[in-house]
């Protein structure tokens, strides 16, 4: 019982000899948007988009939990007239760690480098049409067309980044992302092309980049 | 400065990243049953007779109601593929093996949700219930893998003893 009550007195006395500046738990929080769509939407021939935004608090300038919610989708005709269309929410979860260490005595800086994990989820629905099938033996054609298929698709992950205190409580910075999704698909399963959120869902992994302008509350 | 200059390197790559994406269908679409001609042989060591392949002198293979052939004429050949029609769940084929000919009825099921890729779309699969024939030069027919997809499987054995 006397143990238990001394402990932590005593790792309480170290911190505060150790730190000049008192820690501060709760450091604000950064609600930002993402730019990158303006370029990559263009780029993509129309064919993809993807809006999002997020909220990120700072946790002892040190910890930075985040949740990010966003809405895309794709519409796009194969070169054998396959059409495949979607668009839904998406949402991640995830935590980063700030990769600056402070400078003894100093005051913590408010520009960071960031990296972390996130588990992304989507629940949304696609279409595959014009999808045509012939037998030159048999003579038969018939067309096949999945016009409303419900999938839910969860994946992970891995981010870097950095964000910027370009003026003060704006910050701008950019985030790099290696997405995986979960699951392993059975041969011949029905597997969506885009997965919002995750983009081109062809290898079952994906790389991603945000450039995201924030303020910080 | 150096922050947007590595973020216009990142833009960069992203974009070689996404225009490398030209696709193009270059899945096997063929689904195929493949059936393999057997005959028993007797071991003479063991007194036990085993399943050995057989080659068929010649052979001739069409579907009922199609006047071409799928096989005319096949010299020395152990195994044919051959399609099964995908509107409908049963499939005939009058095959003639050297003199004789028999008539091979394959009962099915068809899976049009096999999917391959956004390029090449899906294709009708199939699942095989029973297969049946007359007995001019077959004595017995052994389905060893009922799903028909996509890939290079044996799915039924013709046994001529």
């Amino acid at each position: 019982m006397l143990v238990c009550c001394v402990l932590p007195l005593n790792a309480q006395t170290k911190d505060t000899k150790t730190d000049s500046i008192p820690k501060v738990w709760y450091n604000g929080i950064r609600a930002e948007i993402d730019v990158a769509p303006i370029v990559s939407t263009f780029l993509s021939n129309s064919e993809t988009f993807s809006y999002e935004g997020g909220v990120q608090a700072d946790i002892l300038h040190k910890y930075y939990p985040v949740v990010e919610i966003g809405f895309a989708g794709a519409d796009r005709t194969t070169s054998t007239d396959i059409r495949f269309k979607t668009n839904g929410l998406f949402g991640r979860v995830g935590l980063d760690f700030n990769l600056m260490k402070p400078k003894a005595g100093a005051k913590p800086s408010n520009n960071v480098f960031l990296a972390g994990a996130r588990i992304g989820f989507s629940s949304f629905n696609y279409s595959m049409t014009n999808i045509v099938i012939t037998d030159d033996y048999w003579n038969e054609r018939t067309i096949l067309n999945y016009p409303n298929e419900a999938v839910i698709k969860v994946w992970f992950e891995v981010v870097a980044g950095m964000r910027v205190e370009v003026i003060k409580n704006i910050y701008m910075g950019w985030t790099i992302r290696n997405k995986h999704t979960l699951g392993q698909s059975m041969a011949g399963e029905m597997n969506p092309w885009y997965i919002p959120g995750f983009g081109k869902n062809l290898t079952g992994s994906n790389w991603g980049v945000n450039y995201s302008i924030g303020y910080k509350f | 400065m150096k922050i947007f200059k590595t973020t216009l390197i990142l833009l960069i790559t992203f974009i070689f990243l996404s225009c490398t994406s030209s696709e193009e269908c270059r899945e096997n679409k063929d689904v195929l049953m493949q059936m393999g001609f057997y005959t028993k042989t007797l071991n003479t060591k063991t007194g036990l007779y085993v399943n050995t392949a057989l080659a068929i002198d010649s052979l001739w293979v069409n579907g009922l109601g199609v006047d071409s052939f799928l096989f005319e004429k096949k010299k020395s050949i152990k195994s044919i593929d051959v399609p099964l029609k995908k509107l409908s769940t049963q499939t005939d084929f009058i095959v003639r093996f050297n003199q004789k000919t028999d008539t091979i009825s394959v009962f099915y099921q068809n899976n049009d949700r096999y999917f391959i890729s956004l390029e090449c779309g899906c294709v009708i699969a199939h699942t095989i219930d029973e297969v049946t024939s007359t007995n001019h030069f077959i004595d017995s027919i052994s389905v060893i893998n009922r799903d028909i997809i996509p890939t290079d499987a044996e799915h039924i054995q013709i046994y001529h003893f």
